[in-house]
């Protein structure tokens, strides 16, 4: 429901005025139109938003698409030029419908929110736009509809909400006249409050009858013209005694039938309050009613014949008179329940008969209400099947289809967790060779050691201190694996420094033992992201470092590790690789090493952390008799 | 997720997408269904009236809602607008555009259509 407010004043007589506004009250829909004709002051531009009211009033059961193209075809419309807004709000749903052409002033207020609403550029008969675009909008409870003709300025939009204040719709609509009006054109504002009916969506509906399916375009309706603020509705005198002649005819031809119908189907509130938690399914006619009928009513009903019954009569339902069904289920009945019309619940009943069928006058429902001839368990995995099935309007074959592409879809998710799994235990290998390396050189030289008398104290706690470091960093190296592939670990501020200086104090020991001499400046960059990650990827280059000394037999080996302002570089003077190896270090198991040094994860892994977790760049420069890598952090 | 349709689109494979990226972002099953339902009533509609269309589905996680967004260049339904979109109110019945569905399971809704095609944007809360 909505409720209305409106405001004019002419620039000059009112008989000069061009803009106008219209609020015809339909069975369907409240139909609001707003127009401004082009120019003003002058007695033809009066005249021509005169006609254009006549016009739409006489016309009112056209559909805004028809009208609009009516009223750019009238006479001085094609001289004058029209800016219009022609829009309803249908009774049981809450959307705004509407085309707008020209330059009115169109938002919604939802809360605090503006919500601009879209219009075309141009001019009705003059410069229309090649196609009118029809829009729909869902509204909610307590939306304002602003719309104005160019006589208001555009700053009412921000204060919309202080005018509004405490006032009643015409008030605020007079408020915003006299606050926002430009001084020297036409001005005419309406304010519309949608008002979302308690009975809400999907509950009730009043269904047309057939007749009125038919006729529904030559029935007018009630019009309000005068541009005058509130009371803009007026009753229609309707006339509506023809049909109900026809169904005092009918009812008199069904005397005894009628009785029947009155005393067996007529519901008791129970019948007709169902439990929402038993609501199974909605269906309203799309393409894929039938089908979602037909696996719904095959799994209910096991009965042929009233499964030919029920579908026949569902599908009419949804179809002709195009209601909504809602079915629901519980593990004793299944029930249809449609709003209609008494001479159609009336037509229904005998198919029916009585305890199966109800009607109630009040709510212009009908219930179907079936046993169920078999067990349906409400809590099987079945159940839920169906009920998917029916929601997704999916029939048995594609239903299917969709449950294999589920699976392949989670098969798909879980090779990509399991590759990455793999990468992990590569990584752990990868990480874990050297340490594993040390202390089984130090276990075999306890025999050497202790043969040679050289096992003491000293050499004992040696041999503990130095093998519990080196588990000690195996550990947090799946530590860091592990959290490297934690999702939800959470991001920290840390200093640039402290990282690098972690990694360094890590691994002294094999520095030193690989006489390898590290220079490291760094600024004192803080970065926000995950502090092992750029740990673990410092730690790859450095091992990749030794590495190479270690290859090329380097005399003087030297490692420099720059950080400043988000840029760190870890150079050495290993010799630097070839081109075409250049080329390949970031691919994934890309490796010169040998087996049992490299599974070559290193530096894909390296590259993956940075891009993806530090949202950073990692790259390769030769330099001089070396190598150079850059972690370039994005800025943050 | 971006999706093309077209006629020769697996529109099961299309909704087990959807389903999949709607579960990823909601335990709850009746949101996770309604999405895919606003999807597969979209999809239908593109495949059995335009030649070919695009659906997409967006996280905004500052609003904490699904944005699906459609758009086809089929000759649109501005001629039956008002009963394609009103529940219950449709004269012929045959339209069967399922709109009124939309307008149901969604917080937002907004459709043009012209003949130069459709574009539907529904916003679902997550």
């Amino acid at each position: 429901m909505i409720q209305l407010g409106q405001s004019s004043r002419p620039y000059g007589g009112l008989e000069g005025m061009g803009d106008f506004f219209l609020h015809i009250v339909r069975e369907a829909d409240d139909l609001i139109v707003v127009g401004d004709v082009g120019g003003h002051g002058q007695r033809i531009v009066g005249q021509a938003a005169e006609a254009v009211k006549h016009a739409v009033k006489d016309n009112a059961d056209l559909a805004i698409d028809e009208l609009m193209a009516m009223v750019a075809q009238m006479r001085h419309i094609k001289t004058l030029g029209l800016a219009l807004f022609v829009g309803c709000i249908p009774k049981g749903t809450p959307i705004l419908m509407y085309q707008c052409v020209g330059n009115l002033l169109l938002f919604l207020q939802r809360g605090d929110r503006v919500i601009e609403l879209s219009r075309q550029e141009g001019l009705l008969g003059l410069a229309a736009p090649e196609n009118i675009s029809s829009k729909a909008i869902k509204l909610v409870d307590n939306d304002h509809l602003f719309i104005s003709s160019d006589g208001i300025v555009k700053a009412v939009k921000q204060n919309f909400l202080d005018c509004l204040d405490g006032r009643d719709l015409p008030g605020a609509a007079e408020k915003i006249l006299a606050d926002y009006g430009k001084p020297n054109d036409d001005a005419m504002c309406v304010v519309v409050r949608f008002i979302k009916s308690g009975a809400g969506l999907g509950t009730s509906y009043t269904v047309p009858s057939k007749e009125r399916a038919k006729t529904r375009r030559t029935e007018t309706a009630l019009v309000s013209d005068k541009p005058a603020p509130a009371s803009a509705s007026v009753k229609p005198s309707g006339d509506k005694s023809d049909r109900e002649y026809r169904e005092l005819l009918s009812a008199q031809k069904l005397t005894s039938f009628d009785d029947q119908f009155r005393i067996y189907s007529i519901a008791n509130s129970d019948e007709m309050q169902l439990d929402e938690q038993d609501l199974f399914v909605s269906l309203h006619y799309s393409p894929l009613t039938a089908e979602r009928l037909v696996a719904l009513v095959d799994y209910l009903v096991r009965d042929a014949r009233l499964k030919v019954k029920i579908l026949t009569v569902v599908l009419e339902v949804i179809k002709n008179i195009d209601t909504q069904v809602n079915v629901y289920v519980n593990d004793r009945f299944v029930w249809f329940r449609f709003s209609a019309q008494k001479t159609l619940a009336k037509q229904l009943f005998p198919l029916f008969g009585r305890g199966v069928f109800f009607y109630s006058e009040n709510e212009q429902a009908c219930v179907i209400r079936l046993l169920l001839d078999h067990d349906v368990d409400t809590g099987s995995e079945e159940f839920s099947e169906i009920r998917e099935m029916v929601r997704f309007g999916l029939n048995k074959d594609s239903y299917r289809n969709f449950k294999d592409h589920q699976k392949k879809d989670s098969l798909i998710n879980q090779q990509a967790k399991l590759a990455s799994m793999g990468e992990m235990i590569g990584a752990i290998a990868h990480q874990w060779r050297q340490p594993l390396n040390e202390i089984a050189i130090r276990v075999q030289q306890l025999h050497y050691f202790y043969a040679r008398n050289r096992v003491d104290e000293n050499y004992v706690e040696d041999f503990v201190s130095t093998n519990l470091n080196t588990i000690d960093f195996m550990s947090r190296t799946i530590d860091d694996f592990r959290n490297f592939f934690r999702v939800d670990k959470e991001r920290e501020l840390f200093s640039i420094k402290d990282a690098v200086s972690g990694v360094l104090s890590l691994q002294e020991a094999q520095l030193k033992k690989y006489e390898i001499a590290v220079e490291f400046e760094s600024d004192n960059y803080q970065f926000l992201g995950y502090k092992s990650e750029l740990q673990q990827v410092i730690l790859n280059l450095l091992s990749n470092a030794k590495d190479a000394f270690e290859e090329q037999g380097s005399e003087e080996r030297k490692i420099r590790i720059m950080c400043s302002e988000g840029t760190i570089s870890v150079e050495d003077n290993a010799g630097g690789m070839p081109d075409a190896v250049a080329q390949r270090i970031f691919e994934p198991y890309f490796t010169t090493k040998d087996h049992a040094k490299g599974t070559g994860v290193g530096l894909y892994i390296c590259k993956t952390i940075v891009e993806k977790n530090l949202h950073g760049k990692l790259s390769y420069t030769a330099v001089e008799n070396g190598s150079k890598f850059t972690i370039q952090f994005a800025e943050q | 997720m971006n999706l093309r349709i077209d006629k020769k689109t697996d529109v099961e494979g299309l909704l087990s997408r959807v389903e999949n990226f709607a579960s990823s972002l909601s335990a709850d099953e009746t949101t996770v269904a309604e999405i895919t339902t606003i999807a597969s009533e979209i999809a239908y509609n593109i495949i059995k009236y335009a030649p070919e269309g695009t659906l997409s589905l967006e996280y905004l996680e500052n609003a904490k809602c699904v944005r699906i967004a459609a758009s086809d260049c089929g000759p649109g339904f501005a001629d039956v607008f008002e009963d394609a979109m009103k529940d219950g109110f449709s004269s012929s019945g045959s339209l069967g555009l399922g709109l009124p569905s939309l307008v149901r399971m969604c917080d937002e809704l907004d459709v043009t259509t012209s003949s130069h095609g459709t574009k539907i944007i529904c916003i679902k809360g997550i």
